[in-house]
């Protein structure tokens, strides 16, 4: 890296496109050409975004590294996403990064791929999904998973639901399946209702030879772990991507310290096996 | 834009906490910048009217027409923010909380009729809901400019929770406490002083309140340790923030 | 290597030869503690001292000890010099469009700091700050920056507090690796090892004898006596599992009702390294006129058991003091082994003596340990 990774650098928010009533993409362009070519990252890293003044946020990327411009896809939840949401093209922001760790795409193979979302969850997914489309389109074999290939993904209403446009795309790569927590009355929707695993009745695949990539809320992904593990799911293969209140983003303030690893550092994305010892454990 | 409306309000207060507001110095020039001033008895003489976007209160709950005061105000302002120890904690004069007012007022006044008080003094946040407190005897400048800067900004202010213990080490002040034996109450109140009192040798007496989660109970068992009695040991909390830390004092036996 | 005999009176030409190339930080006494200061002259230790230390007590005493280095540790480390307090990483000028972001530049070439009469476990702890900061693939530079160039005149422990217990973390009394030079105070004289290059140059001038066997006999003795007079002990070959398994033991509640929160423990800590950033907008900034606004990035020493260490947006991991002490003591003696192959306690006994209540870590983990055999 060739900039301090504590000191954030001038970001221009090129365009912002409204995904649903409380969450929007923000394409970014990094402002000094050196920082700009210099900066490399791997699907499922984030980026600490900041307006100084107000605060920085971690938020994760959601486009894939060969795509020219910076996504992030933010929902409206403290005092810098709500700041974020009233920013217009043009607009300067601080950012850092990239930092932690990446969905490990070389370790797919000739595996079946499950990619699990649920709610916001999919934006850092997103960012693989899109690099193996890619990759699929190059007809990059060697890199490229060969296996069958899901994508689950379980949003609250038919509203609330990411990147809708963009489905008929991935279904050239991947079955897509669909769900949603309740049906939204005003919208026909004609897709499952219910929680993720209720999808798990349509995928076929091979659990021992099979690989899950799970972003979501903590209690969805724990419970889902424990379905993939029962159907025998090696935890080695199961990586999910963790949330805690980061502060510095790279291993140095110890506020996202989960057990014995970093969220920021260690993770966002986890090998299951590393950390399941402490979830569910009360406050640790 | 318009500027956001302030107003400035004073219930059984000793006014400390508005100076400190005017001590704002060069700051205040920048309030006056930022805000309209529209209320503010102890710096110009507007009327009450209308409503305010942030309402500053100082002082304590102490009368029947107070009660009433404060759900007006609170009707009236956007954000309500109570500004020192009284409005936070019921003050110095909440020591009659624990006492007799008509054994006081025979003692004191010589027509007590007159004085029309309610045996209890309590803080803001008793009587409506409070968005923010500032704690101190009185308020500090940098608080009050952080909670005028975070109203405008919108965003949450950055104010301690946590021990003037921190501050001490942060300044590389001595535990007074630990390296003299001096009851200090710095374990259990809320930093903000920037460690005042042991920077200058003499134990924190507590003017910030409890801080977050105190363990009042064990600092004072420690206390008794020490060759402490039990007033003493009272006679430390009993001070401008006694409502508050006899209240925590009774979550921590429960 | 070789052992060299530094007569006592020469102690003055070893400092002078520091303080030619370095800033010399040490011992001082000050305000009934010995803290860590820039030392202008020897003459500023507090020679003939002995602090007295126990849970929760600290009493310096001048007892006219012979020895220079009759002293151990005070609430200070190099934590407060290399990791300050304080720190402000950049400052900010912000309008719509622009963002001006500047990080203060290295102070013009300040000599770099010299430590002098660190102790041991101070040694031990240097190292896992240097693990923490320097070791992460994204290190942290300003860190670095001082750092770089330290000079580290480590003083072998004879005289342990009451409350040390480096031998039970192994770590000390007597320093092993890490340090450019080091004494060890015998009756005539001191006993010098040399630790690096950088060491056995500053030597150079300073009159020394070779030691003698009987030397080497007399630093063994002494050591083994220092030894002796740790009385705590410390389960490391049953650390981590051990608390580990023990996440849900009642002693963690009983704690609680001790603890105060208040986070002295972690702030006297020399490998407590948690901090807090947050933006600083002062009012007369916002009411300037050709920007925005402006500010600074200010980050402080923070602690765990503040309760908003663990707050997000919408919640708190760890809202229960219980769960707050139980981070802490994990994340000293367990998860610091997971991560860094060694615990991050060095036994320097700092955060038993400075509790107001006295509460004792080593006493904590004995009583968890304790019930290994208890599923």
């Amino acid at each position: 890296m060739i900039h301090d990774p504590m000191i954030p650098f001038e970001a221009t928010i090129r365009w912002i496109k409204k995904e649903t009533r409380d969450t929007a993409t923000y394409a970014m362009k990094i402002a000094d050409r050196r920082i700009a070519r210099a900066y490399r990252f791997q699907p499922g890293q984030f980026n600490m975004l900041s307006i100084p003044g107000i605060g920085e946020a971690p938020i994760s990327i959601s486009s894939a590294p060969e795509e020219e411009e910076i996504l992030h896809t933010v929902r409206v939840a403290g005092d810098v996403t709500t700041q974020l949401s009233r920013l217009r093209p043009g607009d300067a922001v601080g950012m850092r990064g990239p930092f932690g760790t990446s969905w490990p795409l070389d370790e797919v193979e000739d595996r079946d791929l499950l990619i699990v979302a649920g709610g916001l969850g999919i934006a850092p997914l997103r960012s693989a999904i899109r690099r193996i489309l890619h990759l699929a389109r190059r007809r990059k074999t060697a890199s490229c998973p060969t296996g069958k290939k899901f994508i689950l993904y379980g949003a609250k209403t038919p509203k609330d639901i990411l990147f809708r446009d963009e489905f008929p795309r991935y279904r050239s790569a991947f079955q897509v399946h669909l769900t949603v927590d309740k049906a939204d009355p005003e919208e026909s929707w004609k897709g499952e209702v219910g929680l993720i695993p209720t999808l798990m009745r349509h995928v076929s695949f091979n659990p021992l030879k099979s690989i899950v990539f799970l972003c979501g809320p903590e209690v969805m992904m724990q419970v889902f772990t424990k379905e993939l593990t029962a159907r025998g799911v090696p935890p080695e293969k199961i990586f999910v991507a963790m949330e805690r209140n980061m502060n510095c983003g790279v291993g140095l303030c110890g506020h996202c310290l989960f057990g014995p690893v970093f969220v920021c550092k260690d993770g966002p994305i986890f090998r299951l096996s590393r950390i399941v010892d402490f979830w569910g454990v009360r406050e640790i | 834009m318009r500027k956001a409306r302030l107003g400035v309000f004073k219930f059984t207060s000793c006014d400390g906490c508005q100076l400190s507001l005017l001590n704002l110095e060069e700051e205040l020039l920048a309030v006056v910048d930022l805000f309209d001033v529209a209320y503010f008895r102890e710096a110009t003489d507007k009327p009450l009217r209308g409503t305010f976007d942030l309402a500053l209160v100082e002082g304590s709950v102490s009368t029947e027409r107070q009660k009433e005061e404060i759900l007006n105000i609170r009707d009236r302002a956007r954000y309500l923010i109570a500004m020192g120890a009284c409005a936070t904690s019921g003050g110095l004069q909440a020591l009659r909380n624990w006492a007799s007012l008509s054994a006081y007022k025979a003692r004191v006044y010589p027509s007590p009729e007159n004085v029309h008080a309610l045996s209890t003094s309590t803080p803001v946040s008793d009587h409506v809901y409070v968005d923010y407190e500032l704690w101190g005897c009185p308020v500090t400048r940098n608080a009050l400019s952080e909670v005028l800067v975070s109203f405008i900004l919108e965003k949450k202010p950055a104010l301690r929770g946590y021990s003037v213990c921190m501050e001490c080490k942060r300044h590389g002040i001595p535990c007074l406490l630990v390296s003299q034996g001096a009851p200090c109450l710095g374990p259990v109140t809320r930093a903000g002083c920037e460690a005042l009192c042991p920077a200058l040798g003499k134990p924190c007496y507590g003017c910030f309140g409890p801080k977050d989660d105190a363990n009042v109970e064990s600092l004072l068992s420690r206390f008794r340790l020490m060759g402490l009695r039990s007033e003493e040991c009272r006679a430390l909390l009993d001070k401008m923030n006694t409502y508050a830390y006899r209240k925590v004092q009774g979550e921590n036996r429960s | 290597m070789s052992q060299l005999i530094l007569w006592k009176e020469d102690l003055q030409q070893l400092f002078h030869r520091l303080q030619a190339a370095y800033r010399v930080i040490g011992p001082l006494a000050a305000d009934g503690v010995v803290g860590l200061a820039e030392l202008e002259n020897l003459s500023s230790l507090p020679i003939g001292h002995r602090d007295r230390q126990g849970p929760g007590v600290y009493r310096l005493e001048n007892v006219g000890d012979a020895d220079i280095f009759s002293f151990v540790v005070g609430p200070d480390s190099v934590k407060r010099f290399l990791h300050p307090p304080v720190q402000h990483p950049y400052t900010f000028r912000k309008s719509r469009k622009r963002l001006h972001i500047a990080s203060p530049r290295a102070a013009p070439q300040e000599k770099p700091l010299a430590f002098f009469a660190l102790r041991p476990c101070d040694v031990a702890a240097l190292k896992l700050l240097d693990k923490v900061f320097l070791e992460s693939p994204l290190k942290d530079r300003r860190y670095q920056a001082v750092r770089d160039g330290v000079f580290l005149l480590a003083v072998n422990c004879l005289h342990p507090a009451e409350t040390c217990f480096c031998h039970a973390m192994q770590t000390g009394p007597e320093v092993r690796d890490g340090f450019d030079l080091s004494l060890t105070e015998l009756d005539a004289g001191f006993l010098v090892e040399i630790g690096s290059e950088k060491g056995k140059e500053i030597l150079n001038g300073v009159p020394t004898a070779e030691a003698t066997a009987r030397d080497a006999a007399e630093k063994a003795a002494k050591l083994e006596a220092s030894r002796s007079r740790m009385k705590r002990s410390v389960p490391l070959r049953a650390l981590p599992q051990v608390l580990y398994n023990h996440l849900e033991h009642p002693r963690w509640a009983e704690t609680a009702a001790r603890c105060l929160g208040c986070g002295n423990c972690t702030q006297v800590c020399p490998t407590c390294f948690c901090t807090t950033a947050h933006d600083h907008v002062s009012l007369a900034c916002l009411a300037q006129k050709e920007a925005q606004w402006c500010g600074s990035r200010v980050r402080l020493w923070d602690s765990c058991f503040s309760l908003n260490f663990a707050r997000v947006h919408g919640g708190n991991f760890r809202t229960s003091r219980k769960a707050r002490y139980r981070h802490w003591m994990l994340h000293k003696l367990a998860y610091w082994i997971d991560q860094f192959g060694t615990p991050g306690c060095v036994g320097c006994g700092r955060c038993i003596t400075w509790c107001p209540v006295g509460i004792d870590v080593t006493e904590e983990l004995e009583a968890i340990a304790a019930s290994r055999n208890v599923p």
